[in-house]
This record gives structure tokens, C-alpha cells and sequence, in this order.
């Protein structure tokens, strides 16, 4: 047979081939979703478990993975519209700590692995993208940390989160500060802004709140998210007569930023790092330098809540660490998806969404409602920690606090 | 035969969308949409052309954001579009052409610099996400995209094709081939150049306003990643360069092997495709359309070497 009609009677048929292959690809996650009781709960999780903040991808999965095994021992969710407990299953996808591969994935988890809700990963950045993909399929997402005020100003309905606000990072900041007595209490705020929209925020609402309240932000410097040196920004605070220093860098820039403290002898009275303090690391790579600095991640294993206690044995059991924050927070997001389900009593999109704006319930977090734009009112969300001899405690607010604040941070040659 | 082929093809992908519903696989084909204008465009610069940019993302980028910016002020997408496109070609006459006086690896190195400056300036200025409001969520669906981005593909195809066979496109080709016998018989190289230039930044342009359409929501640096800059050249190299149909067939290698192996090997897959890269330029460095000739030229040529042992 010729080259000729060999390639008419092949090329139509492959042709057909592919799109049946297509079809057959299409129909199969249809079927599916027409199941009567599906076996599981599906929760989609895009998070970052490969790349730069893939680190902080596990501290979130950890602690989604505990609160399902915690749910799933007791059978799962009760659905009254099926009738039984049904479990859950979170299937992740990686974004590989890329934002733009972010919003790609979400739509797989919605097309391909349909699933029936959204849970968020780690870092605000990559979970931005994907709550428009959310209210595009009008499929309710609760996300981890996403202090973000902005993205709650859109008018977005499927949005939650019980994680801390900006402004609660920023008032925690100054209560801790309004603790202290007056005439010891540092008055000169420098605040080093890193250039990320939260940076941005954070010192828009510190600029506000600390003249609201009687302070004096007498520096405000910006560096970049890459930036490795600090020290035209110390000098600066250093001259200024800073006492007290706000900033949130990423965790190799916050251990470079206290070694070119150290060097360059500068120790305001208090210093609050954000996000990169966080680490366990901090103070296996900092030692006794890392001491005295304040950090707040939005939850605590040292609060006395109901369900703590068991989230930090298992927690420790099976990573051998202390839970970190965003992993207390992650564990709080399946509380409340599960709460919800059961209350909305089927897993129809609109409906659940309906029962998590209806929230009120006590999680690891405690107490916790949401605001009409999706975001967590809780009692404890304003805490603040401080690492003191190499251990990380809590020190604010008062009545939950494992440690009492150590004050004023002496200098490096008196420690 | 060729054209039954191709007939065939714009036939299946006119009417994929009528028997798929599913929006991953609707937005998957028009992302390959996507790759394959940039690489085509890509193609039009650095292969006929012979001048080797990495800068493609700056003009990728600058097409997203004209688009995105006027779209979302409500300026319809048949006008944002273009406009988006005009934004890259300008901002091409801008820098592009001054660019055109480097020689050798200046010229890739002054477009790489200009899309590393594109994506700091953007990223400083444009801090937040720009995501759609809630009454364009409510608005969006797949198939007025998919259709769009169907067209600008074919409509980028349609230009190389005829640009390259064009008495321009002979000049184009004889300045790749050799600039300064070019210029000695009378052909105007920066003006020919020019043509390309302006015309590759224009496809780019509007590739990066595909991109801003297709998307909800994104950070406005993320199309001038240099992900973007480095991807256009890959996919064109994996296919075959100076053809029309190698950047196709690149960039569905490209979408395939990042799409199957992202998926469950995270970002191993960038490895897998940098050796994947590596075994093509040293055994193809035709690309796969050469696959074909360059197996049988090595069956020949062990044949030869069995015959003279022998």
C-alpha cells in the first residue's frame, strides 16, 4: 500500500482516537462526582511540597494529616443526606512554591480529581492565586496563612480563613509593647519592610495604629525579598535612636539580620521577627544570639484549648518536633470544614459554604466565628511568643502564657 | 497530504471543545496555545532571523499586562488584545532595536537584561494580585478563551508562514545566514531586522495577553517570569528550529513532560526535562522533526561502516 492512502486511512482514525481518549478522560471524573455516597470527603489541597517554601508546604500538611487521622479514627464526617460517616481524604497537588503553577493546579484538583472543597497551602503569596479559582467554581476554600486584608476586600463569599489578620499581628505588637511600664516602654519604633504586598500592609497598619496610640515610628526602611544586607538599614535605626524594631524577613534573612545586629552592636530594648522566627531552626542556628526576639505565627502549642493537648502528642510522636504555627492552624481548618459539613448535612457546595459562615465553634485555636468577608474572629488570635534560653514559649497574651515576658533585650556584650 | 493533515487537525481542535467539557483539559490546550505563539514568535527572531533573544518574557509580560490593565477597565478583549501587542512591539522599537547593535552574545545577554528589568520594575510596582472581581468570576468561561486563543495560534502560523516565504522573509534569512554578505548585496539588515523584531514582539505580545485573559487571578510579574524567556527558546530547540512545525511539537513535549511528571514528582520534572534537553541537542540537533532523517542518515551510515569492515 502506498505512503498516500496508508496516511487517509490513519490520520482520521488517530485523529478520532485522541478525541474519544479525551472524551473518555472527561467523562470519567463525571461519573464520579454522579456517585450517590462517595467513599470519601475530598478535600484539594494545592501546597508548596517541593521548592524554596516547601518547608513550610509540610508544616501545613502535617497538620492537616493529623486532624484527618484524628476525624477518620471516629469513622469521618457525618452527612445526614447519606445517611453514615463518611471520611476524609485531602489529595494534594504541588505547586512547587510557584504562584503561576498555583492557580493551574486547583483547576486539575476541581476537573480532574473533583473535589468537593478547597483547603489552602503555605505562604500567602502562592494561596492568593487560588482564591479566585474557588469563587470561580463557587467551591469553598478555607486557607491557612492568609493575613491578608486586601483579599477579604474583594467580595469574595468562598473564602475563610481562621488565621490572623495583619492588623492582629500589629496590635498584638503593640499591646506587648503597652505592657510594659511606662517609663521603661520603648517610644521609637524602626519597622524594615520587606517588599512583598505584606510587608507593604504591615507597615501601613503600624504606621497607623502606633501614632493612634503614642508611639513614634522613626524609621521605615524597605529591602527586598532577596536582600542579604542589612546593615545601611541598622545604621539608619541605630542613628535614629530606634528602641524597639518590627520587621518580617524570611528565615535566612532573619538569622543574617541578628548576625548584622550582633556586628554591628545594636540591640533595641524589644524586636518582634515575623516569620522567620517561627523556626525551630532559629535557634539551632542563632544559639543564645537568638534569644529575646519575639514572633507570632497566629496559633501557639503552649495555649490550653481543647484538642491541644492531643494535636501536640501525635504531632510530636510522629515529627518528633513541637507543632509550629501554621501547622496548629491547618489542623483548626479541618475542625471547621468537618463542623460544617456535618451541620449543612450534605456536601452541595453552596450549602457548606452557607454552614462555615455560620461557624461557631472551639477548635485548637479556640473560639472561632467569621466575619461577614470570610475572616476568623477568634479570642486568641493576637499572641506573641519569645524564645528564651533556646526555648520558644508564649508570653502573650497574659491568661495563656507559658513564660513571662523577658524584658528590656540587654546588649550583645551583657549577655 | 500536508494540507489534509492540517485541515484534519484545525478540525479536531475546533471541535475538542464541543465533546470536552472539562475546564483542566480546555485550559491545558490553551496554555499549549500559549507556548506554541511564543515559540513561534521565538522562532520567527531567533531562528530565521539569527538573533538569539532571551528577553521574549519582557514582551510577553508587557502584552499580559496592557491587556489585563484594559480589560479589566472594561475596554472590550477584540481591542485589549491587540492593544497588548502593540504594548510589546512598542516597548521592542524602544529598547529592542538599540539592542540590535550588539554583536554575538551581546545581544542575547541585552535582552536578558531587559526582561530581568522588566520583571524587578513590575514586581516593585505592582505589589498586589490582580485578581477578577466577583461580577467577572461570575462572567468567565472557558470556550470564548479556548476559541480566541485557537485564532491568535493560527493567525501567528499564518504570518510566519507567510512572512518567511515572502521577499522579506528571503532577507530575513540571508542576514541569519550571513549579515555582512547580506548588507554587501544591497539587503537593508536593520530594517529587515526590524520587521522581524517588531512582528516576533507583536505574536509575544499577544500571547501574553491570552494569558492574561485565561487567568483569574495572578500576581502581574508572573507572566514576566524568566521562566517565560527561557521556555520559548527550549520548546523551539526541542522541535526544530527555523521550522513552523517545531515549535509545536516542542511545545506539546514541553506541556506533556511538565505536565505528567509536575504532577507527581513536583519539581524533579524541571530535571528530567533539562536531561531530556540535553539528549536532544547532542543526538537531534534538529530538534524531533529531525528524527526521521537523522535515524536513517545513522542506519546508512552503520550500514557503510558494516560494509568497509567487512
Amino acid at each position: 500500500m502506498d505512503k498516500r492512502k496508508l496516511f487517509f486511512r490513519l490520520a482520521p482514525k488517530c485523529l478520532i482516537s485522541i478525541l474519544a481518549f479525551m472524551v473518555v478522560l472527561d467523562l470519567c471524573g463525571d461519573s464520579l462526582a454522579a456517585s450517590p455516597a462517595p467513599a470519601t470527603i475530598k478535600l484539594g489541597c494545592v501546597n508548596a511540597l517541593t521548592g524554596p517554601v516547601s518547608i513550610g508546604g509540610s508544616w501545613i500538611k502535617q497538620g492537616y494529616d493529623i486532624a484527618v487521622k484524628h476525624i477518620n479514627a471516629d469513622g469521618g464526617v457525618f452527612v445526614k443526606e447519606y445517611g453514615k460517616k463518611i471520611p476524609i481524604e485531602i489529595i494534594y497537588q504541588d505547586n512547587e512554591s510557584n504562584p503561576r503553577k498555583t492557580a493551574e493546579r486547583m483547576e486539575k484538583l476541581y476537573s480532574i480529581d473533583k473535589v468537593n472543597f478547597f483547603l489552602g497551602g503555605f505562604a500567602q503569596f502562592l494561596i492568593v492565586p487560588q482564591l479566585a479559582i474557588a469563587e470561580k467554581y463557587e467551591v469553598p476554600f478555607i486557607g491557612t496563612t492568609l493575613g491578608s486584608t486586601a483579599e477579604f476586600s474583594r467580595g469574595y463569599k468562598y473564602t475563610f480563613t481562621p488565621f490572623q489578620a495583619e492588623q492582629d499581628q500589629v496590635i498584638s505588637f503593640l499591646d506587648v509593647l503597652d505592657s510594659i511600664a511606662k517609663n521603661q516602654r520603648p517610644q521609637k519604633i524602626a519597622f524594615f519592610e520587606v517588599q512583598e504586598e505584606w510587608g507593604e500592609a504591615t507597615g501601613k497598619y503600624l504606621q497607623q495604629f502606633s501614632k493612634e496610640r503614642g508611639y513614634q515610628m522613626v524609621t521605615q526602611e524597605k529591602y527586598a525579598i532577596a536582600s542579604n544586607d542589612f546593615s545601611s538599614l541598622i545604621v539608619k535605626a541605630k542613628g535614629d535612636g530606634a528602641e524597639a524594631l518590627y520587621t518580617n524577613p524570611t528565615p535566612p534573612q532573619g538569622i543574617r539580620l541578628i548576625k548584622q545586629m550582633k556586628e554591628l552592636s545594636w540591640a533595641p530594648k524589644i524586636t518582634l521577627i515575623m516569620r522567620a522566627a517561627d523556626l525551630e531552626a532559629w535557634t539551632q542556628n542563632l544559639g543564645k544570639d537568638g534569644d529575646y526576639i519575639l514572633h507570632e505565627g497566629g496559633w501557639d502549642y503552649h495555649l490550653k484549648l481543647p484538642g491541644v493537648q492531643k494535636f501536640n502528642e501525635d504531632y510530636r510522636a510522629d515529627y518528633k518536633l513541637n507543632p509550629t504555627p501554621p501547622a496548629g492552624t491547618a489542623y483548626a481548618c479541618i475542625q471547621i470544614f468537618a463542623d460544617a459539613i456535618s451541620r449543612a448535612g450534605t456536601l452541595d457546595p453552596k450549602k457548606v459554604r452557607d454552614a462555615i459562615a455560620a461557624t461557631n465553634m472551639t477548635t485548637v485555636m479556640g473560639p472561632m466565628t467569621f466575619a461577614p468577608n470570610g475572616r476568623g474572629q477568634g479570642k486568641y488570635l493576637r499572641l506573641m511568643a519569645q524564645w528564651q534560653k533556646g526555648k520558644d514559649e508564649l508570653v502573650w497574651p497574659p491568661d495563656t502564657a507559658s513564660a513571662p515576658l523577658l524584658f528590656p533585650t540587654p546588649p550583645w556584650n551583657e549577655r | 497530504m500536508k494540507k489534509l493533515l492540517l485541515i484534519l487537525l484545525i478540525v479536531f481542535l475546533i471541535s475538542l471543545p464541543l465533546v470536552v467539557k472539562s475546564q483542566y483539559i480546555l485550559s491545558l490546550m490553551i496554555t499549549l496555545f500559549i507556548y506554541v505563539v511564543l515559540a513561534e514568535s521565538w522562532n520567527l527572531l531567533g531562528g530565521y532571523t539569527g538573533q538569539v533573544s532571551l528577553g521574549h518574557g519582557a514582551f510577553f509580560g508587557v502584552g499580559a499586562l496592557v491587556t489585563r490593565l484594559l480589560w479589566i477597565n472594561k475596554i472590550p478583549i477584540l481591542l485589549s488584545l491587540p492593544l497588548g501587542g502593540i504594548g510589546a512591539a512598542l516597548l521592542a522599537a524602544i529598547v529592542g532595536i538599540p539592542c540590535f547593535r550588539m554583536r554575538s552574545a551581546y545581544f542575547p545577554i541585552g535582552t536578558l537584561a531587559l526582561s530581568m528589568i522588566a520583571l524587578l520594575t513590575v514586581s516593585n510596582v505592582f505589589i498586589s494580585a490582580g485578581a477578577l472581581s466577583p461580577q467577572l468570576l461570575k462572567s468567565y468561561e472557558i470556550f470564548s478563551r479556548y476559541y480566541l486563543a485557537l485564532f491568535i495560534v493560527l493567525l501567528s502560523i499564518l504570518t510566519i508562514h507567510y512572512l518567511v516565504r515572502s521577499r522579506p522573509g528571503l532577507a530575513i534569512v540571508a542576514i541569519r545566514d550571513n549579515e555582512k554578505a547580506a548588507a554587501a548585496i544591497g539587503i537593508k539588515t536593520l530594517k529587515y531586522k526590524t520587521l522581524a523584531l517588531l512582528t516576533s514582539t507583536f505574536l509575544a505580545g499577544l500571547a501574553g495577553g491570552i494569558y492574561a485573559y485565561q487567568h483569574v487571578s495572578y500576581y502581574y510579574d508572573a507572566p514576566f517570569d524568566l521562566t517565560w524567556s527561557f521556555t520559548a527558546p527550549l520548546t523551539t530547540f526541542i522541535g526544530g528550529i527555523s521550522t513552523i512545525a517545531g515549535p509545536i511539537v516542542g511545545s506539546l513535549c514541553f506541556l506533556a513532560l511538565s505536565e505528567i511528571f509536575a504532577v507527581t514528582l513536583g519539581q524533579v520534572h524541571v530535571l528530567i526535562f533539562g536531561f531530556c534537553f540535553i539528549l536532544i541537542v547532542l543526538f537531534l540537533p534538529g530538534g524531533l522533526l529531525s528524527m526521521k532523517t537523522e535515524t536513517l542518515k545513522n542506519i546508512r551510515k552503520r550500514i557503510e561502516k558494516a560494509k568497509v569492515d567487512s
